[in-house]
């Protein structure tokens, strides 16, 4: 007889539908899996024998031949096994259900019967109601994470025999639902980092507000100590709160890449902050089977390069494509993935080798020459993606021991959130653009208007800074968020002017 | 002036020093002889030993002199030796002097009354390169010549104050004299090899080696009545020279600068030895000349100049200058006395860096 149950792969950080059929037919007893299985896949004949027979079930001895559809896709995993048990005893007649077919299935197998949780079940529940199939049995562990995709019924099942009885009487199994969609709505943020707990940097913090409002990427330059990472830990903070769709897109990633622990939606944009030891691949991703890289894994979140100068090179001519297109494509053999990466990139570097160059109070052993190779290790395309470069200073004890309050993130926070829905508003009928970062040199000209007076100023500006055309399109950017933060419609000298103050190495490159 | 083929040959042989060369040219007189004079003649005046003899008998071949000759000649190069008569005077009196000089430039330059050599720190604190360029324009304006060593920091910043006005400055360089190094600086080689003069005693080509550059400071201090030292490090370039400044019995004086900045700390221990404590242009003046009445009025009270602020017309920009002037120099101390935003204090600080107001290097704020 021939079974026909449903399931979910996963392709980069998406699901989608596979058929797992089932034909248990006379002959001499052989186990036959076909439809591109990979390792993992293919032992699930051992793990689904062992649980049928535990379960207190027969394992039919006969022909038995179980087909992935579609073939052409590899399958990784193992969370066949609880569809293969399924189509085995469903073949054999031992469960007897027409309502099997409406169910998707997905889960692993313990030799004893137990169903373990598996990888990904995000994106499977999303496949699934994209699919519109509306009932899904997910492992038990798995159910919160699945309960966040709204609209159709989990089944959480911590065994094979709950499930055969599920078909059998209905009574096994109740939906699952959860309120953890309330729980990210009532969330109060919580950051383990906030601005008001930095002294001073004033001239850093407003640089990193503006680079928030307008997710403009940020280079920081400074001397050991001056609070440069610190920093860049806070800087979630003050980025706008995650939406459900957001959360979600997220949570994907994390679950695809098996990094999701006891949270099961990420209610936080990620941070992450790799260690400059870091190859390529692992910044970008791959793998045989293609797996998100550190700059998927900072989607909607942060990727701090600390130490920039230090990466190797090959590492960060990486982070090329992702800053441009937000997204990144990783071709190997098997299969060619796309995924998203629309990260902020925050990077750190010293001056120079010794970390002192420029620094008041402490003497730089640096040559020239030395200072220069470390400044050029970074390369004109990357630093071209990059807005704003600021200096951070190390503070004087006074400015250390200040009574001054600071502003705390959350003040911030609402200035950025102001910023990023007139853009938002703005930017409605361009596909793509959400932020002044993003725009393009047609549309500077036509959002970043400049009167006379300020045309006037930008010239000075721009012969006294000796700026390329890109230069200048990167203040005319940056004065727009400054003018966004305002609430302004119109870009004013003195978002100009301010605007210029991050800019650093313009002025700074082949001194 | 010389063109002479031997005087080339001669300096191109750069395994000896200037010592040797020298007692060569007072035995035997001319290179020529040198160069047509038999091992045993050479061996004879026991100014070279016998492995420095094969050094020398091996590099006998005028090829390169010849090629380098008709190189001068096309680069309008002026070849001044020992015994020319435009040899500048206070050089011939050191130690050792260079026996061949390479001129590029107004060699007028070297009959000039007073010189003054200028020298510091690559890495020099914005304030001392502001000194420097300060020092420079107003001491070449009282018709002094500055020497400096065309090196990146305080000796660039000296030779620029020089050259922007009349320009009386002279470069010694260590390199052969159709190089430029640092590179960075060569933008004002080719300013001062118009209008001012840039001297070398290595061979055309000679590359920046390491020990060139101490060698070359004897020439500095040599070509000079005085030595400002700007800002120094400790063991520093300028310290060797200003070393050798006093073996040569050349007065020293110092620029006194901030004492906890490190790159002062050589200069500053220069004035706790006792050099003379210069604050402006006329304490050095002051020992060459009797000050002439016209010269003040000429400057209204000069020592006025330096804390003289620029008024803008602006308030709050001639409130940020005058705290700037009193040392509060970071936008955090800025933002702490001026009660205002940091977006607004960014706005200004942009606005006075447009007008030369202001520069802002490494995020310290100073005054132009």
């Amino acid at each position: 007889m021939l079974s026909k149950i449903l399931s979910c792969g996963l392709a980069g950080v998406n699901g989608y539908k596979i058929t797992v059929e089932c034909d248990v037919s006379n002959g001499l007893p052989t186990f036959s899996l076909v439809g591109l299985p990979d390792a993992a896949v293919k032992e699930s004949r051992e793990r689904v024998y062992s649980a049928i027979k535990n379960s207190g079930y027969k394992y039919p001895m006969k022909r038995i031949t179980v087909n992935m559809a579609p073939a052409e896709t590899r399958k990784e995993g193992p969370s066949f096994d609880l569809p293969i048990a399924m189509g085995i005893l469903q073949a054999s007649q031992q469960v007897e259900s027409d309502q099997l077919e409406r169910y998707l299935l997905v889960g692993e197998l313990s030799l004893g019967g137990e169903i373990k949780p598996v990888k990904g079940i995000l994106p499977i529940v999303l496949a699934a109601k994209k699919d519109q199939i509306t009932k899904v049995i997910i492992p038990f562990e798995n159910r919160e994470e699945a309960a966040v995709v709204e609209g159709l019924s989990i089944y959480p099942a911590k065994s094979l025999s709950q499930v055969v009885k599920y078909f059998k009487d209905g009574s096994s199994m109740q939906p699952y639902q959860t309120a953890i969609k309330q729980n990210l709505l009532d969330q109060k943020q919580t950051h383990p980092m906030d601005f008001a707990e930095i002294k001073g940097q004033a001239n850093a913090k407003r640089a990193l507000e503006v680079s928030a409002a307008g997710a403009h990427n940020v280079l920081m330059q400074g001397p050991p100590g001056s609070g440069k990472t610190l920093l860049a830990k806070a800087f979630p903070s003050i980025l706008p709160s995650l939406t459900l769709e957001e959360a979600l897109e997220i949570t994907k990633i994390y679950s695809v890449a098996g990094y999701l622990k006891d949270d099961h939606l990420m209610m936080h944009r990620p941070f992450r902050a790799p260690h400059h030891t870091i190859s390529g691949v692992a910044l970008a991703g791959g793998g045989r089977i293609p797996k998100p890289g550190e700059v998927s894994l900072a989607h909607l979140g942060v990727l701090f390069l600390d130490e920039l100068p230090e990466f190797k090179k090959s590492a960060l001519e990486v982070l090329r494509q992702p800053l441009e297109d937000q997204e990144v494509t990783i071709t190997r053999v098997n299969a060619a993935l796309t995924f998203p990466a629309a990260f902020m990139l925050i990077a750190s570097m010293n001056p120079c080798k010794c970390g002192y160059y420029g620094d008041p109070k402490h003497e730089c052993t640096c040559t020239e020459s030395e200072i220069r190779a470390y400044q050029h290790r970074i390369s004109g395309p990357l630093l071209d993606r990059i807005d704003i470069h600021i200096h951070v200073p190390t503070l004087a004890f006074e400015e250390l021991e200040s009574a001054q309050i600071e502003e705390s993130s959350e003040v911030i926070r609402n200035r950025v959130n102001q910023a990023r829905k007139l853009q938002n508003k703005r930017y409605a009928s361009e596909k793509g653009i959400y932020f002044n970062a993003q725009l393009t040199p047609r549309m500077i000209s036509k959002y970043c208007y400049l009167g006379e007076q300020e045309k006037t100023f930008m010239e000075k500006v721009y012969s006294k800074m000796n700026l390329s055309a890109r230069g200048y399109h990167r203040i005319l950017k940056l004065a727009r968020t400054i003018a966004d933060l305002l609430g302004e419609e119109t870009i004013s000298i003195q978002h100009l002017s301010e605007a210029v103050q991050y800019r650093i190495l313009d002025q700074e490159v082949g001194a | 002036m010389t063109d002479n083929i031997y005087w080339i040959w001669f300096s191109s042989l750069n395994k000896m020093g200037s010592i040797k060369k020298k007692a060569l040219i007072d035995y035997f007189g001319h290179p020529e002889m040198v160069y047509k004079a038999r091992r045993e003649d050479i061996e004879r005046s026991k100014i070279l030993k016998p492995k420095e003899c094969d050094a020398l008998f091996a590099m006998k071949d005028l090829k390169k002199a010849e090629k380098a000759k008709k190189f001068i000649k096309e680069h309008h190069i002026v070849l001044i030796s020992i015994q020319d008569e435009g040899y500048p005077k206070k050089l011939k009196t050191i130690y050792d002097p260079p026996v061949l000089l390479y001129a590029l430039g107004d060699i007028t330059l070297l009959q000039r009354d007073l010189t003054i050599a200028m020298v510091g720190s690559r890495k020099a604190s914005m304030n001392a390169l502001q000194e420097a360029t300060k020092f420079g324009t107003s001491l070449s304006k009282m018709g002094i010549t500055i020497v400096s060593g065309l090196a990146a920091g305080i000796d660039g910043a000296s030779h620029e104050g020089a050259i922007n006005y009349l320009g009386s400055t002279i470069a010694v360089i260590g390199t052969g004299i159709n190089r430029c190094y640092p590179r960075s600086n060569s933008k004002i080689y080719q300013k001062i090899a118009q209008k001012g003069l840039i001297l070398s005693e290595y061979f055309l080509d000679e590359p920046p080696l390491a020990f060139h550059f101490p060698q070359r400071n004897r020439i500095i201090s040599g070509l000079s009545d005085g030595l400002l030292v700007v800002e120094a490090r400790e063991k520093s370039g300028a310290l060797i020279t200003a070393k050798m400044a006093l073996e040569q019995g050349r007065t020293v004086y110092v620029i006194p600068q901030n004492i906890e900045t490190p790159s002062a700390r050589g200069s500053n221990q220069l004035m706790k030895d006792g050099a003379k404590i210069v604050t402006e242009p006329k304490d050095i003046l002051e020992e060459y000349v009797v000050p002439v009445e016209n010269l003040k009025t000429s400057q209204k009270n000069p020592s006025d100049d330096r804390i003289e602020l620029k008024k803008t017309g602006d308030l709050v920009q001639d409130k940020i200058l005058a705290y700037v002037a009193e040392g509060y120099n970071t936008r955090e101390q800025l933002l702490y006395v001026m009660q205002m935003s940091i977006a607004e204090l960014n706005g200004v600080l942009s606005m006075m860096e447009l007008q030369d107001l202001i520069v802002l290097k490494f995020d310290q704020i100073y005054l132009v």
